[in-house]
């Protein structure tokens, strides 16, 4: 098919994975550096009772939040200006974004022994997971990002994280972004893991919707002839290309929301003596497996690719959501750790 | 099993065999997974096993039958929704059997050279290239994890050498399809010879009956031991919410043997002989109460020590009925005036008692052991309670009868003006034989008290005089053979899945043409688990490393 001829250019050799990883772990680093600083300077002024909005970690939070805000702009302009440092700007605010709302989360973790008298990971009510939800699919596409040397997909997943800010100060608005202690039974060392790969799979599923976007955009673009040479597709990588994007964001997060699908069950097994029983939310959890596993069975075996596999992952989201905010808007459950309207 | 997947012609093949195929084809495996992922829905939409009152008053008579006989208000547990499950857990394992050797022989070693794709990333390397001859790309291959090599040549004649990584990943379809098969079989195994139910029991009692939910409706398993709750304790948080319970639990055998004993808490339960007893949930067993009445419809405001039970209903003869609803002992509240800050402070114990009367509806009133002056009450259709302070306690009998007395010689004289009131009061008491002095100090007072009487104009008082807490201990009982078999399943799930989507099998197809005295290698690979772009990327690692004999790190 297309077929291309190697040309060594010595400038432009790729980053090796070595490098990559240390790159990652510096990050880690400066995060948890600032997590430190940020605990042990700011401690005096956190006690029982002190607002959310007074405590260090919502600083963090709204930082964070601004750098995401200003990185979509900076990946949407990319789409139009090429040039690799409007692309590397783009990418060091997202990752800045990134770092900032993960401080955010773990100040507010040890926050909450003071402000509560009881500390738990902050992953307990809605305000909180959407905030995780933001920072991991930022990381999942900063991660593919940087794995397959793309920056198009930005432009597209970085609105769903700023839908996702704009829930978030809703919920601030709604008075619902307060830290609350926990009923008995979600005081368990299985809440950290299921939750984490949760919105691990929510993130990567919300990533694959994004380039389903793209796809559809691009292929809508060439039906009607506009082809790569139009303005902002010229920046997207070719439609065989995309889909394979979608294909793996999926694939990242069909077996870790397996996993946590089977962490939750372990849970409710421990706590209550039964791994299932047909909970609304368990049971959505079900209906999003279902629909991603019958994505996997057309494609391995059926062999659909393109726009209908790019609906089929913007669908599959809409299910994802469903599972995750709709479940606990419309339907009542074991999950009732937050509530809309 | 081999002549399953060597196609006859379809007249050949026997009814059997056609059906066979027809389950376990790909398009009834996704028409399947789409039904029972639609059909899900239902059950989380339409609230499950509720009583028939609920389904009746939202659905009205006609649609309330449709739905029973379709089974939707356990639908979970219905013989369709079931019957789904099954045609779809069989569907995998006749798969599983019938594309099984398939997979398999995928895994071999590749006996021969495959063809070049036509449909794949494909890249060139020419000019000088340092590893050109066979051995020294297969060297280079070696450095990135490529380990299984075939040589040939292809229908042009040219040379070429097939890698492959990930031979192994396709053990992924055992896995994740066996996984399934697993959960399914588990989950028979417990429905058919587990059970799951609860038991509440009374501190310093026992109970050996399980009440198992059975769609609207429970019936009892009969435990061949007695379960004993010695104790049973709740934590709080400093804000009032339970933040752990626990119960000190025995199981006692004949002649009253400890076969096991263990205090649990919840997400710690008490496992003996596969039966596991969680600590689920707990609730009043009738603690007793006492508390002081004050009649307020009769002359004199006579009153009444009550000893009662928390749950318990009083009545009289005047058609009243006392409810005892709710005992608490810990009353949490914010006591600060500004608004943005918290001074929690418990306000001790407090009773809920509602009074349906006919004469004047239904109210409730709470009342507070250690703050016996305030009055906080809600009538029928009130969002908050109202809240007032009579100044002293309503158990005070001394003080009630003054205020009788008081409101008697008002009512009597017509009283309007502030110097008549003050001659009602000195002349009530006079009539119950109160000093001067004394009375000037309780005017005030019984005027306060008169007015917060008439302002809430409620019939009854109640003052909370004492309690002793008695608590029983919600347990989950389960017992569940399948369990075992349930984990087993989910771990190869994950494990299958795993290895698919992260560690998928790569195909790599490497041509040497000769043109010229130049050597040009062309290079593609194929995976159907990993994106285009990924493989685009290795490859031109690969020519990188092709070019200089030494792989990029």
């Amino acid at each position: 098919m297309n077929e291309k001829t190697l040309e060594l250019k010595g400038s432009e050799l790729s980053v090796s994975p070595s490098n990559r990883v240390l790159y990652w772990v510096s990050l880690l680093i400066i995060m948890l550096g600032l997590t430190g600083l940020t605990i042990f300077f700011e401690a005096h002024s956190v006690g029982p009772g002190t607002p959310f909005d007074k405590l260090p970690s919502y600083k963090w939070t709204t930082y964070g939040n601004l750098l995401f805000a200003v990185s979509a702009v900076v990946y949407i302009a990319h789409l139009w200006l090429p040039a690799e440092a409007v692309g590397k700007w783009a990418t060091g605010l997202a990752t800045g974004g990134t770092i900032a709302v993960l401080v955010g989360l773990l100040a507010r973790w040890f926050e909450m022994h003071e402000v509560l008298q009881d500390g738990h990971a902050p992953v307990s009510n809605l305000y909180e997971v959407t905030m995780l939800f933001s920072a991991v699919t930022v990381l999942i596409y900063l991660g593919m990002e940087s794995a397959y040397r793309n920056r198009a997909a930005g432009a597209f997943v970085m609105p769903i994280v700023l839908s996702a800010v704009g829930f978030e100060l809703w919920l601030v608005y709604d008075g619902q972004a307060s830290p609350s202690n926990l009923v008995p039974a979600l005081k368990s060392y299985w809440m950290y893991s299921h939750v984490l790969a949760n919105f691990i799979g929510y993130a990567a599923f919300a990533v694959a919707a994004a380039m389903g976007v793209m796809y559809l955009l691009r292929a809508n673009a060439e039906k009607r002839g506009l082809g790569a040479d139009a303005f902002a597709i010229r920046a997207f990588p070719e439609l065989r290309k995309i889909d394979g994007l979608i294909f793996k964001a999926i694939a990242i997060g069909f077996p870790v929301f397996t996993l946590a699908t089977v962490l939750g069950a372990a849970w409710a097994y421990e706590a209550w003596g039964g791994y299932w029983s047909w909970d609304p939310k368990e049971t959505w959890a079900l209906i999003v497996w279902l629909t991603y596993a019958t994505y996997f069975h057309l494609r391995f075996v059926k062999g659909w690719v393109g726009t209908r596999m790019a609906w089929w992952a913007i669908a599959g989201f809409g299910v994802t959501l469903f599972c995750f905010l709709g479940v606990n808007l419309y339907l009542s459950g074991l999950h009732s750790y937050g509530k809309l309207g | 099993m081999a002549e399953l997947i060597v196609p006859k012609s379809e007249s050949q093949k026997n009814l059997a065999l056609r059906i066979f195929d027809f389950i376990s084809s790909m398009p009834t495996a996704i028409f399947l997974l789409c039904m029972v992922a639609g059909l899900s829905v239902i059950g989380t939409v339409l609230e499950q096993n509720q009583p028939s009152d609920f389904y009746l008053s939202k659905l009205g008579p006609f649609w309330y039958k449709v739905f029973a006989a379709m089974g939707l208000y356990n639908m979970y547990a219905s013989w369709w929704f079931i019957g789904i499950l099954a045609f779809l857990v069989l569907s995998v394992s006749i798969a599983l059997v019938r594309f099984g050797p398939r997979v398999w022989r995928q895994m071999q070693p590749l006996a021969k050279v495959p063809d070049w794709p036509g449909d794949a990333a494909t890249m060139e390397v020419a000019g000088e290239i340092a590893a050109a001859q066979p051995d020294q790309v297969r060297g280079v291959l070696h450095q990135a994890g490529f380990r299984e090599f075939v040589r040939g040549r292809d229908g042009e004649g040219n040379e070429l050498l097939v890698a492959r990584k990930g031979r192994w990943a396709k053990i992924g379809f055992f896995l994740v399809h066996g996984g399934v098969v697993i959960i399914a079989v588990g989950g028979l195994v417990t429905s058919h010879f587990g059970f799951r139910g609860v038991m509440n029991i009374p501190t310093k009692d026992s109970a050996d009956i399980v009440y198992v939910q059975d769609g609207s409706s429970y019936r009892e398993i009969k435990l061949p031991f007695e379960v004993r709750n010695n104790q049973f304790a709740i934590d709080y948080y400093h804000t009032g919410m339970p933040s752990d319970y626990r119960t000190d639990l025995a199981l006692v055998g004949e002649g009253g043997k400890v076969l096991a004993a263990k205090r649990i808490t919840v997400n710690d339960p008490l496992t003996y002989k596969g039966i596991t007893f969680y600590q689920a949930s707990f609730g009043d067993a009738g603690s007793a109460v006492s508390f002081v009445l004050t009649d307020l419809t009769k002359p004199n405001f006579p009153q009444q020590l009550v000893h009662s039970n928390v749950d318990k209903q009083l009545g009289d003869e005047m058609g009243n009925k006392i409810n005892i609803s709710e005992l608490r002992q810990h009353n949490v509240v914010n006591m600060s005036q500004d608004a943005g800050k918290q001074m929690l402070r418990d306000v001790g114990p407090s009773l809920d008692v509602t009074l349906q009367s006919p004469a004047n509806g239904t109210i409730t009133y709470r009342v507070y052991q250690l703050y016996p002056n305030m009055l906080a009450y809600a009538r029928m259709g009130d969002k908050d309670m109202t809240y007032d302070d009579l100044g002293f306690s309503p158990g005070d009998g001394k003080m009630m009868a003054l205020l009788a007395g008081y409101l008697k010689q008002l009512e009597q004289s017509g009283a309007a003006t502030p110097d008549a009131r003050r001659a009602a009061f000195a002349a009530a008491m006079k009539e119950q034989g109160v000093p001067a002095d004394r009375a000037a100090e309780l005017g005030p007072v019984i005027a306060h008290a008169a007015d917060v009487l008439r302002r809430d104009a409620l019939p009854m008082l109640f003052s909370f005089s004492d309690f002793t807490p008695k608590m029983y201990t919600g347990l989950q009982v389960a017992r569940d053979p399948g369990s075992p078999l349930i984990w087993i399943g989910s771990i190869m799930l994950i494990l299958g899945l795993a290895v698919m989507m992260y560690m998928p099998e790569l195909r790599l197809w490497v041509r040497f043409l000769q043109s010229g005295g130049d050597a040009t290698l062309q290079l593609c690979g194929k995976s159907a688990g990993r994106s285009e772009m990924g493989v685009e990327l290795l490859l031109e690692r690969l020519c990188r490393g092709l070019k200089t004999g030494v792989l990029p790190a």
